[in-house]
């Protein structure tokens, strides 16, 4: 029941009512730890997105808070990696009921 | 009208003489002293007379910021293009040059992107 009235997991679940947003961290599952440049490069490639890189960023931007998407650096370059704690710990446990048959 | 040069900030050019020649395998062109720099271009050994390649020194506080914002998003400042870019990321990782990307297809293209140790990401491709 705690799990439900978490405000995390509405951030989540907004984050991820996107297809952009969707389709990269289905791009981040092929590759984990992807400079900007080369998360656009495949969105381009393989979904057909023609977004600005500003345009990413700020999606970026959103999955970050959302806690769907970390941040490291490697020399002075910024590598995004998939963090699926929240995934994990929050809606997993929500969701799993469903498919059981367990009550909550 | 021709192509003439094409310019690279880098932040030691004795630094980048040695990247550029003898892990890249350019060609000096010109090394010519001009006070605290020199005037320093190099060719692909493959096009001698072709498009020199200018390691420009980046104490230009512009070009310092233009190189930082251009790393930190992962995007290269220039591209060269090889023919088989699976041997070269080999021979060059090899050579202990630190990659951001590996080859990935992109536009009709395999390219891949390393860091060129003087401040720079730099593209290489295979053309399809």
């Amino acid at each position: 029941m705690g799990v439900t009235y978490d405000p995390q997991l509405s951030v989540v679940f907004r984050s991820l009512a996107d297809d952009t947003r969707r389709q990269i961290l289905d791009e981040q599952r092929v590759r984990d730890e992807q400079s900007l440049f080369e998360l656009c490069a495949r969105l381009i490639e393989n979904h057909s997105i023609s977004l600005t890189r500003q345009g990413i960023t700020r999606h970026l931007n959103t999955l970050e808070e959302a806690g769907l998407i970390e941040i490291s650096w490697k020399g002075r370059t910024k590598f995004h990696s998939l963090s699926a704690s929240d995934l994990e710990h929050k809606v997993k446990p929500w969701l799993r009921p469903f498919w059981s048959g367990e009550s909550s | 009208m021709k192509m003439y040069i094409k310019s690279v900030f880098v932040d030691d050019q004795d630094k980048a003489l040695a990247f550029y020649r003898d892990t890249l395998g350019f060609v000096v062109k010109h090394d010519i002293p001009l006070g605290e720099y020199r005037w320093l271009t190099l060719t692909s050994p493959e096009e001698q007379d072709g498009v020199e390649l200018l390691l420009e020194p980046n104490q230009h506080p512009a070009a310092r910021a233009f190189q930082e914002a251009l790393a930190a998003d992962g995007i290269p400042c220039t591209s060269f293009s090889v023919d088989d870019i699976a041997s070269e990321h080999q021979r060059l990782q090899d050579a202990k040059v630190s990659f951001t990307q590996p080859p990935v297809k992109a536009g009709g293209a395999t390219m891949a992107v390393f860091d060129d140790t003087c401040g720079n990401l730099i593209q290489l491709i295979q053309l399809d």
